[in-house]
């Protein structure tokens, strides 16, 4: 710990030590020189004692005895006859010269030097320093050090920046001064990470919300954006699969694109991450639905996420900007001594619920009705099901096929320290996840995290070095049987016959457990790494390089062995595809920054450019031919392979960029932001576009009426920003007119085939957004409050535009003439109800309430969309026919006809009258810490409509399939009124097609809304003295729950991912314990 | 510590700082045009390199042959065999599926995938073509030789095609260029348009095809001028050119050096069998024809790939003794039940090349001259062809003497027998004689007038807004 030449603590002088409360001070010295008193002092007390050498130089030894006396009284004796006074603030005791208060001399002018420092010791760089009721003033460089000439030597000193409590220092003819300042501990001063750069809560122009680690670690998850779901207003994230690595739908504030490109731009360390999976859709779909790429990044290596919304924190990422931005930012090392953590955890997963179904007796029951509502008789070539199988049996094939309990196994450890030039951290982990199929699925990651940082003695030269390596073997069943659950007939025969052999009933029941046999395993390997170099070339003006490199190598494997197919289809070997896959990124940003401080305010000027390159690359393999099941996944063993899709691809992207932020003594804040950004995914000529924003801020309790009036009324700032962003997600080189080799070869040569359509002339889509916002604190800022209102317009659309297939292809990248716009109120509170020393209760509570409308659309009726969209209406709306009910007489579904031509049609007897859409939704968590023990949970709330179980997967009721219990109450003689059709197994039938109808009707859409204990976590941490016994920093146990209560409606299995195609998410309960010493 | 403070007034630093500052923006200025600009991907050829050399537009061309085999039951590899078959009366249908029953019952609904995913296969190869003729269409490196054959072999593929389309969907959009901008809004033309330009199409690939299999060094597997011819023959037969039927037909008959009926009936499928006009090579592993896999019963219908049998009625229309019943019919014994299935191709999965996908042959062309003579009243010569066709399958000859009436008859009930499960001659026979109605209203409870024509896909009548849609979907 570095001693200070000369401390003052400025703006606390008067500070009581009511905080301190451990142990007394004894003391028994004769002739002590002051030194000696206060390092006894600091080893009794655990406090540091700041003081100034050439202080103490002049005074002589002391006498001291004193037992068990506070911290505040023992240094009052000891300071008792000297010129000194002390304050104590937090772990800190500050010991000065006695304040000389008479000041009688002329004031006279003096240069002043100065060194600002935080309670750590570290170097406090762009700290404003100016001199009270002046216009006078500087900044401190790297260093924390700053110089003022020919000023009154009895001037005030204010000190103040964004992460600091503003402070004000007399100076008292000093000529050199050291100031501690305080860090800031309210949420307002929380740091948000922005890009290219921090701020905090407080001095936002912009819309940003900030996800700490704590938050993520509270939860079980493998995923971080499942730790995100409900936590952020405007942040719409649905898992859309509960299969270990399955994919996730991330919206940040709406759709804004009709057919591209929806995902927000994800940034790891200053990284750009892919934010689909580069994983074989030809090989995934079935069981991950496609998987997502955060799954191979370890969630506990995060220290933040901050999610970028509005303009002015979005416009600096230019054309990748317009869908928001997710900002992932790993955990740095801190100084002092190394810190081990060590974390454990070990869980289960169980799916949330189950679908009542049809039993036997009931499925027998619809099954006979229909026949005789047909009049017909079962064909025992077809209708095996009630002639041929064993009509005694009844299974529950939900509980068969995903009836599971899957177990999570999670074991990290971690090394950090350093000191004030250099700190580090190293972490692994491993983690484990089984799955709720039957068989010995699992999900495996292997993970290492570690980062550098390092600063020259004058902290002019820096650098940063961080990385992060995932390891994961995801081995689940080839396809996610989920959807032949619900629909296998309750009486199907038994899995396994006598022998032990899989039971395929001559050929009449297509076995769901020949899936254990057939494998999906993926292979993925993810290396993130990440540079930074920065150099302080003047005071003020910095330089800085960032580079990244990122990879991701996915190698897949998806097997069929002949022992999973059914024996019926004549194959005489199994077969199996291979396949890989890679991306790889690199970055170069160069920056320079440089700060200043008029008289005027504080001006920040940042200008730098970006150079990026992805490289993918995939292929995927056929084989077959294999001698035998066992040598399935080695393709040296098959007889025949080919190639089943190649594809290489580069991107590339170049922006140069810049940004003014003004701050005027924390009251007018301002900001602009300007890109001009090039992307290889436009044609010749379209490459490049602008793209900017304007945000400015006005904390108006700054101002004296706010002030003087409320009081209390903490914070208060009012802000808006506009600015344009772009979207250019959309594949690579759909510019390019070219062809593309075919997948086999002909007559001896291989074949090509045209690419695509083409169109040069595309551009960027436009995301103007708008925005305007709130914040308020009240009683000292216990409570938080947040109001915003966005109104976002994506223009220019970029769409794969559908196109009638006779133009040989279904669609062409076009810009579209519509505009969509989403608009939203977000609403954010945070109060802390109790705070006392044992007891503390924090609450937050968020809502939003979206809205997605298409605005514009030329010609919407003579363009592909016409059946789709209406203009004015909610993008979400589904052009379906209108129910009117089931005739009471045929008991059979019946529609409006529209058009009134005598026959319901599609797509001219559409109406537009529903929508699939989230109406608002939110979360309410409380947290409660009691002594040693925490306790928190998350209500997360949805209002929405959704798809229900009649869109997918079923059929109509009465066929060879079951069917949801509610289907019982169906029409059964002339007069019922029922809301469900009589049963039919007369595929061409009447009824068949009333049912497909009800299929493309709004009967498909009810309401999904739910109510869902989404996280809840307790934990207890060893008091003090039984850790310091244990020759421990920290120990806490804890539980954590995800997912484990849903109220909800919904017609069907989860109202989260409303499919009965895919596993729904499910719940998580798991213990763990970490250890820190 | 004090003394550090204020050592950055570096002269030195400074301008290493412009410099660098100053790179920045020169490189970010100056270099950005062309670090955005990227070369096409190995795995993409850009067009103006593929109509550069004989090999490569050849590629370009062959790609069509590759899709059309590699398409799991699309439009040139089983769906118009198996969907034809269903919607006429030669299969019986065991599958669930909501789409292929939509088929069995003639209830189709324009949202059916199966009509969407056949149709949109046809207007993509048509699209391949039209990008190839418009290639080829100027001089360039490909030599003119190869240049004609390939532009022969386009129109023929395109005619071939607008052939099957007009057959099945009656009226359609006849697209003869690549620029999406205006087929995406063209509307459907007259039958008799549309047959006008397979009949020039036709005639021009004649003109330019060669006369032997040369192209593909002897294999048959490239369509050739007989191809042409053929394919015209059949198209006047359809159209009502009687005359010119037997024109066409009679040219291919005449090529006895290249083609003849196989006398051994396990030998027409087989590659490059002397009855075949044209074939296609299989090209997707583990499989020969999709028709062999789809057809071929081991465990009974209900479980196999197509879930279809042959319809029985189609087994007992069968005279005794008729070869082909013994050869191209398989019979399957699950549970004690019978079924039967298309034997032609006998190879269900393997290697691909044991058989290859026979498109047109040779005993269709004795067909097509018999019904164009008897149309005409030329019995004798009409009834001679048949009995060529009845000869081989181990047949009696029939009178020369029988009525009109009674010869066309024959002719349907032989083309029946002969072409079963191939192409959905059936289908298309009883539709362009104005039959189906009256066969197949009493075999199909849901049977309707509008059901000879299958309907648009629901995707193209949305995405196009001027494509009308069938009379009754």
């Amino acid at each position: 710990m570095n001693r200070i030449a000369a401390l003052l603590l400025a703006g606390f002088l008067h500070v009581s030590a009511a905080g301190y409360s451990q142990g007394k001070i004894t003391l028994s010295l004769k002739k002590a020189p002051l030194q000696k008193v206060f390092a006894a002092i600091e080893a009794q007390s655990g406090y540091t004692v700041w003081y100034d050498m050439a202080l103490l130089k002049n005074s002589s030894p002391i006498d001291i005895d004193i037992k068990d006396l506070g911290l505040e009284e023992a240094l009052a004796i000891a300071c008792k006859d000297l010129p000194l006074e002390f304050s104590i603030t937090d772990k800190m005791i500050v010991i000065k010269a006695k304040t000389n208060k008479a000041g009688n001399d002329p004031p006279g002018k003096i240069d002043v030097k100065g060194k600002v420092m935080n309670e750590k010791g570290e170097p406090a760089s762009g700290i404003s320093v100016t001199i009270k009721d002046s216009r006078i003033g500087t900044m401190t460089d790297a260093e924390g050090q700053f110089e003022l000439s020919n000023i009154d030597e009895s001037s005030i000193l204010v000190f103040s920046g964004a992460n600091i409590e503003t402070q004000e220092e007399r100076l008292n003819r000093r000529k050199d001064l050291v100031v501690v300042v305080k860090l800031k501990i309210n949420r307002l001063d929380d740091v948000q990470i922005i890009g290219y750069g921090t701020t905090t809560r407080k001095l936002n122009t912009g819309n940003v919300s900030t996800v700490s680690a704590e938050t993520i670690q509270k939860q079980p998850i493998s995923n971080p954006l499942a730790a995100l779901e409900g936590q952020v207003p405007g942040l719409q994230i649905s898992q859309k699969s509960g299969v270990p690595g399955g994919n996730f739908n991330v919206l940040i504030r709406g759709q804004n694109s009709i057919a591209n490109g929806n995902n927000p731009l994800y940034i790891i360390d200053g990284v750009p991450f892919t934010g689909t999976s580069i994983s074989s859709l030809l090989l995934s779909t079935g069981i991950t639905g496609g998987g997502n790429p955060l799954s191979t990044f370890n969630p506990s290596d995060i220290e933040s996420i901050d999610i970028l919304k509005d303009a002015d924190a979005t416009a600096i990422y230019g054309s990748r900007g317009a869908n928001g931005v997710i900002l992932i930012t790993t955990r740095m090392g801190k100084a002092g001594k190394p810190a081990v953590i060590l974390n454990f955890n070990t869980g289960q997963e169980k799916v949330t619920r189950f679908m009542h179904l049809l039993n036997t007796r009931e499925y027998l029951q619809m099954r006979r009705e229909a026949f005789l509502n047909d009049d017909a008789q079962p064909d025992p070539d077809v209708d095996y099901d009630i002639l041929t199988w064993d009509t005694t049996r009844n299974t529950d094939w939900q509980r068969e096929l995903f009836g599971g309990t899957a177990r999570l196994n999670n074991i990290e450890a971690s090394v950090s320290g350093g000191n004030n030039n250099s700190m580090f951290v190293l972490g692994g982990g491993f983690n484990r996840e089984t799955s709720v199929f039957p068989g010995s699925f699992a999900d495996q990651k292997i993970s290492g995290h570690f980062a550098l940082k390092h600063s020259s003695d004058n902290h002019r030269f820096k650098i940063n070095f961080s990385g992060s390596y995932v390891s994961e073997i995801n081995s689940m069943p080839a396809l996610d049987k989920t959807s032949q659950a619900f629909t296998l007939p309750p009486d199907a025969p038994v899995i396994y016959d006598s022998a032990g052999k899989l039971n395929w009933a001559g050929g009449t029941f297509n076995n769901p457990f020949a899936l254990l046999n057939s494998l999906y395993k993926a292979n993925t390997e993810n290396l993130i790494t990440n540079a930074t170099v920065s150099y302080q070339i003047l005071p003020h003006l910095q330089f800085r390089v960032s580079g990244g490199y990122s990879r991701m190598q996915m190698d897949e494997i998806q097997t069929n062995p002949l022992s999973s197919l059914n024996p019926s289809w004549g194959y005489t070997s199994g077969y199996s595809y291979f396949s890989d896959q890679s991306i790889r990124t690199w970055i170069l940003e160069p920056q320079m920054e440089y700060g200043y401080l008029s008289a005027y305010g504080h001006i920040d000027f940042l200008v730098g450019a970006t150079y990026q390159e992805n490289q993918s690359a995939a292929k995927t393999l056929y084989a077959d031919g294999f001698s035998n099941d066992h040598l399935i996944e080695d393709i040296a063993a098959a007889s025949s392979i080919s190639q089943a899709g190649a594809s290489q691809s580069t991107y590339r992207y170049q922006a140069l960029f810049a940004r003014i932020n003004y701050n005027w003594q924390e009251k007018y804040l301002l900001n602009f932001t300007g890109r001009r950004d090039g992307s290889s995914r436009f044609g010749p000529d379209k490459q490049f576009a602008n793209f900017g924003a304007i945000g400015a801020g006005w904390i108006f309790s700054k101002e004296d009426f706010f002030k003087n009036n409320l009081h209390w009324l903490s914070f208060g700032k009012l802000r808006s920003s506009y600015g344009t962003t772009g979207n250019d997600q959309i594949g690579d080189y759909q510019y390019l007119d070219s062809w593309t080799p075919t997948v086999y070869p002909y007559q001896g040569l291989s074949g090509l085939q045209p690419s695509r359509l083409f169109n040069p002339d595309y551009g960027w889509e436009v995301n103007k957004k708008w925005e305007i916002g709130l914040d308020l604190g009240f009683i000292n800022d216990r409570i938080l409050l947040s109001l915003g209102y966005y109104q976002n317009r994506s223009s220019n659309q970029l769409v794969g535009y559908p196109l009638p297939s006779i133009t040989g292809f279904s669609s062409i990248q076009q810009n579209l003439p519509a505009i969509v716009q989403n608009t939203g109120w977000e609403f954010e509170i945070n109060t802390s109800n109790v705070k006392r020393k044992e007891f503390t209760w924090v609450s937050s509570f968020n809502l939003t309430v979206p809205q997605t409308q298409l605005i514009a659309y030329p010609n919407l009726a003579g363009s592909p969309y016409s059946h789709t969209y209406v203009v004015g209406k909610s993008l979400y709306i589904k052009q379906n026919f209108a129910s009117t009910g089931v005739d009471p007489q045929t008991g059979l579904y019946t529609f409006k006809d529209v058009n009134k031509d005598g026959i319901v049609s599609s797509p001219k007897d559409y109406l537009g009258n529903k929508k699939v859409a989230q109406l608002y939704y939110g979360m309410l968590g409380n947290q409660f810490r009691f002594k040693n023990w925490q306790f928190s949970f998350d209500w997360q709330f949805v209002k929405q409509t959704g798809r229900n179980y009649l869109y997918s997967n079923f059929t109509a009721p009465g066929m060879r399939n079951n069917q949801p219990e509610l289907t019982l109450h169906r029409w059964q003689r002339p007069g019922d009124a029922s809301g469900i059709q009589k049963y039919t197994q007369d595929r061409g039938g009447a009824g068949y097609d009333a049912y497909y109808d009800a299929v493309l009707s709004e009967l498909t859409i009810s309401d999904a809304s739910f109510l869902r204990l989404r996280n809840i976590y307790l934990a207890y941490g060893l008091p003090p003295g039984l850790l310091e016994k244990m020759h421990i920093q920290k120990l806490v146990v804890c539980l954590k729950g995800q997912n484990l209560l849903t109220i909800s409606h919904y017609k069907g299995i989860d109202p989260e991912n409303q499919t009965v195609q895919s596993l729904p998410p499910l719940k998580v309960f798991s213990a763990g314990i970490q250890l820190s010493f | 510590m004090n003394s550090v403070i204020f050592h950055y007034r570096s002269g030195s630093s400074r301008i290493i700082g412009a410099m660098l500052y100053g790179t920045i923006l020169f490189s970010g200025a100056f270099s950005c045009k062309k670090f955005v600009i990227v070369d096409a991907p190995v795995t993409q050829l850009v067009s103006a390199n593929v109509f550069t050399d004989d090999v490569t537009a050849t590629a370009a061309l062959t790609g069509i042959y590759s899709n059309m085999m590699n398409t799991s039951v699309g439009f040139c590899s089983g769906a118009i065999t198996l969907y034809g078959g269903l919607s006429a009366d030669e299969f019986q249908n065991y599958s669930t599926s909501g789409n292929q029953v939509e088929f069995a019952k003639n209830a189709l609904k324009a949202e059916n995938n199966i009509i969407k995913q056949m149709w949109a296969n046809a207007y993509q190869y048509i699209y391949a073509v039209n990008t190839i003729l418009e290639n080829l269409s100027h001089p360039s490196a490909v030599s003119l030789n190869t240049r004609q054959e390939l532009m022969g072999e386009a129109k023929f593929i395109r005619a071939f095609c607008n052939f099957y389309l007009v057959n099945l969907w009656g009226q359609i959009p006849l697209v003869t260029s690549s620029a999406y901008n205006i087929n995406d809004t063209l509307s459907r033309l007259n039958v008799s348009q549309v047959y006008a330009q397979i009949i020039k199409d036709l005639t021009e690939a004649q003109q330019m095809l060669p006369a032997d299999f040369e192209a593909a060094a002897g294999e048959r597997i490239r369509p050739n001028r007989w191809a042409a011819t053929a394919l015209l023959a059949r198209t006047y037969l359809y159209s009502g050119d009687w005359a010119d039927a037997i024109v066409q037909s009679s040219a291919v008959i005449e090529q006895t050096s290249l083609f003849q009926l196989n006398s051994d009936l396990n030998q027409v499928f087989l590659p490059n069998s002397v009855e075949s006009i044209w074939q296609m090579e299989p090209v997707t592993p583990d499989k020969n024809t999709w028709e062999g896999y789809l057809f071929i019963l081991t465990n009974g219908p209900t479980a196999s790939v197509g879930q279809v049998a042959l319809n029985p009625k189609l087994i007992d229309s069968f005279e005794p003794g008729d070869l082909r019943k013994a050869n191209w019919i398989g019979a399957d014994v699950t549970i004690g039940q019978t079924s039967y299935y298309p034997l032609k191709y006998k190879v269900k999965t393997g290697t691909p090349g044991t058989e290859y996908y026979t498109v047109l042959r040779l005993s269709e062309q004795y067909l097509i001259r018999a019904e164009a003579e008897a149309r005409k009243n030329d019995i004798e010569s009409a009834v001679k062809d048949l009995n060529i066709i009845r000869q081989r399958a181990g047949l009696p000859d029939l009178s020369t003497t029988i009525d009109n009436q009674t010869c066309l008859a024959d002719i349907e009930k032989e083309r029946r027998i002969e072409l079963f499960a191939e192409w959905g001659n059936r289908w298309l026979d009883l539709k362009r004689t104005g039959r189906s109605e009256e066969v197949l209203s009493p075999l199909k409870s849901d049977w309707q007038g509008a059901d000879t024509l299958y309907p648009i896909p629901l995707i193209d009548i949305q995405n196009d807004p001027h494509l009308a849609q069938n009379p009754g979907y």
